[in-house]
């Protein structure tokens, strides 16, 4: 693609309010929300699965993608009243060689990964990235928060992405990566409601520490801050088991 | 003499090390069943698929005894949890602690010392792996079993090994037949948006025939249905519908409840 062209498709983004806007301002609602995906610019995916957890728990996964230029395996989403997480599989974007050395970016893929995951729930936000190779280069596991990749040229990335939104509830992107005003990709959004201490009737869980914490990011553990799960008592270590409490959810079983 | 006593000696010894060798590879196989699994790293973790109603796991082990009595034990994942091929083995996956918005619980098949094999609710059917249950689980007695005959079309719940009461139910049309095999309940959900039944309790088991459905990756359920027409009947695309009396018992049963169909 040449120069022309690619001024002249910046020129007709622009002029299609194409341009992308950060993904974290769009105001989210109270309960937890995820998607695995989204693109805007010369590929455009809308936020896919998108889930929120406002209305009941909320679990979605899809295999295919609208968009030729990107390849995946899974993509997967789920959020309730105060977790969220997103999983995206063997992922590869691929903007085009010849669009890549246009903008000197190098002439390898633009981003491929095993696993890049997002979650958030009560204790705290966290992502993490496995096998990823931006441009070729290979990115490390666990960084920490909005751990920013200047790529000379046109290329702005943003690693761990976290943002505060108005309403008080915090957005973690595994990946965001901003090339000029062309192209706007996200990859594992994860939005919660993070910090509030006290639980709310939540059940004994604990929040897991171990998987993806990261160095320099506190993974406090507020007690009775347990996940969006419903049960009439934690059952217990050698107790009986306990009737559950059914859930607000939605699932499309074999009818 | 004493180079007799000598070699007698070293002749218990090397008997005592071969024994003592024998003993070791014999138990090679059991020993690890009381270890710790080393702690996963980030990396390790996070490449592990979800062991949820969404997954399916490629060249997994399985129940190995689909018509045997399951344990009474159930299982609460409090946090996100690998699940080994064997004791001390390979991770192939990981519980999380929510399933469809319900509390993870999944039922012990077996137990060796600290581990505990247990149902799991992605594909295939039957799948079934181990998890080193201290510090990551709480346990409970469940006391309850269902059976399903596919064949009878009624569903018998079991307290303590005691019917409590047959039920009538229909089941999955012929080229969409319920599963057989040990499968349990893994949700309890009030549904936000399908209108035939106000309540599901979703299975682990899912439809062999239908790969997705709907958009959900082929849960089998038990729910009810706006009429009782289909009760008696192979009608359903999988899913045992029961009525609303009976849906009222089996919301009454923990999660984790095995549920053998045959």
């Amino acid at each position: 693609m040449s120069s022309k062209k690619i001024l002249g498709a910046l020129a007709a983004l622009a002029a299609a309010g194409l341009v992308a806007a950060p993904a974290a301002s769009a105001t989210p609602s109270v309960a937890g929300e995820a998607f695995a995906l989204s693109a805007k610019g010369l590929i455009n995916i809308d936020p896919l699965p998108q889930v929120n957890g406002k209305n009941g728990y909320d679990h979605k996964k899809v295999v295919e993608i609208p968009a030729k230029s990107v390849q995946v395996k899974a993509l997967e989403a789920e959020a309730g009243k105060h977790n969220a997480k997103a999983t995206v599989v063997n992922l590869s974007v691929d903007l085009g060689l010849d669009l890549l050395k246009e903008l000197k970016l190098g002439g390898s893929q633009l981003l491929n990964a095993q696993v890049i995951t997002a979650k958030c729930d009560k204790t705290g936000v966290s992502s993490s990235l496995v096998g990823a190779k931006l441009l070729g280069k290979p990115l490390d596991v666990a960084v920490p928060a909005n751990t920013g990749i200047e790529v000379p040229g046109l290329a702005k990335v943003m690693l761990n992405e976290q943002v505060k939104n108005k309403n008080g509830t915090t957005t973690v992107n595994a990946i965001s990566i901003k090339i000029s005003e062309l192209q706007k990709i996200t990859v594992a959004s994860a939005t919660c409601a993070a910090g509030k201490d006290g639980g709310d009737g939540g059940t004994s869980t604990t929040k897991p520490s171990t998987s993806t914490s990261k160095p320099g990011t506190p993974t406090s553990t507020s007690p009775g801050s347990g996940t969006s799960t419903t049960t009439a008592s934690s059952g217990g270590n050698g107790g009986v088991a306990p009737r559950p409490v059914p859930a607000p959810a939605q699932l499309d079983v074999t009818g | 003499m004493a180079t007799t006593a000598s070699s007698r000696t070293v002749l218990s010894a090397l008997i005592g090390l071969v024994s003592l060798s024998l003993l070791t590879t014999g138990c090679s196989a059991e020993a690890p069943a009381q270890a710790a699994p080393a702690e996963l790293g980030t990396a390790e973790t996070a490449v592990l698929p979800d062991l949820n109603t969404f997954g399916k796991i490629e060249n997994a082990p399985l129940d190995p005894a689909p018509a045997a009595k399951a344990t009474t034990k159930v299982f609460k994942v409090t946090k996100e949890l690998p699940v080994y091929d064997k004791p001390g083995g390979k991770p192939f996956g990981k519980l999380p602690t929510v399933q469809v918005g319900s509390p993870t619980w999944v039922p012990a098949i077996a137990e060796q010392g600290d581990w505990a094999q247990v149902l799991l609710p992605a594909r295939p059917n039957g799948l079934a792996g181990w998890i080193h249950t201290p510090g990551a689980t709480e346990s409970a007695t469940n006391p309850y079993t269902v059976t399903v005959n596919l064949a009878g079309y009624t569903l018998e719940i079991f307290k303590d090994g005691k019917s409590q009461g047959t039920h009538k139910v229909g089941i999955g049309k012929a080229e969409f037949p319920t599963p057989k095999g040990r499968h349990y309940l893994m949700a309890s959900i009030e549904e936000t948006k399908n209108t035939y039944s106000k309540y599901v309790l979703p299975l682990s088991a899912h439809s062999d025939s239908h790969e997705t459905f709907g958009g959900g990756p082929g849960t089998v359920a038990l729910h009810t249905w706006p009429t009782n027409e289909h009760i008696g009947k192979s009608t359903s695309d999988g899913c045992i519908r029961v009525t609303p009396e009976t849906l009222t018992k089996l919301m009454d049963l923990p999660l984790g409840t095995v549920i053998s169909i045959t």
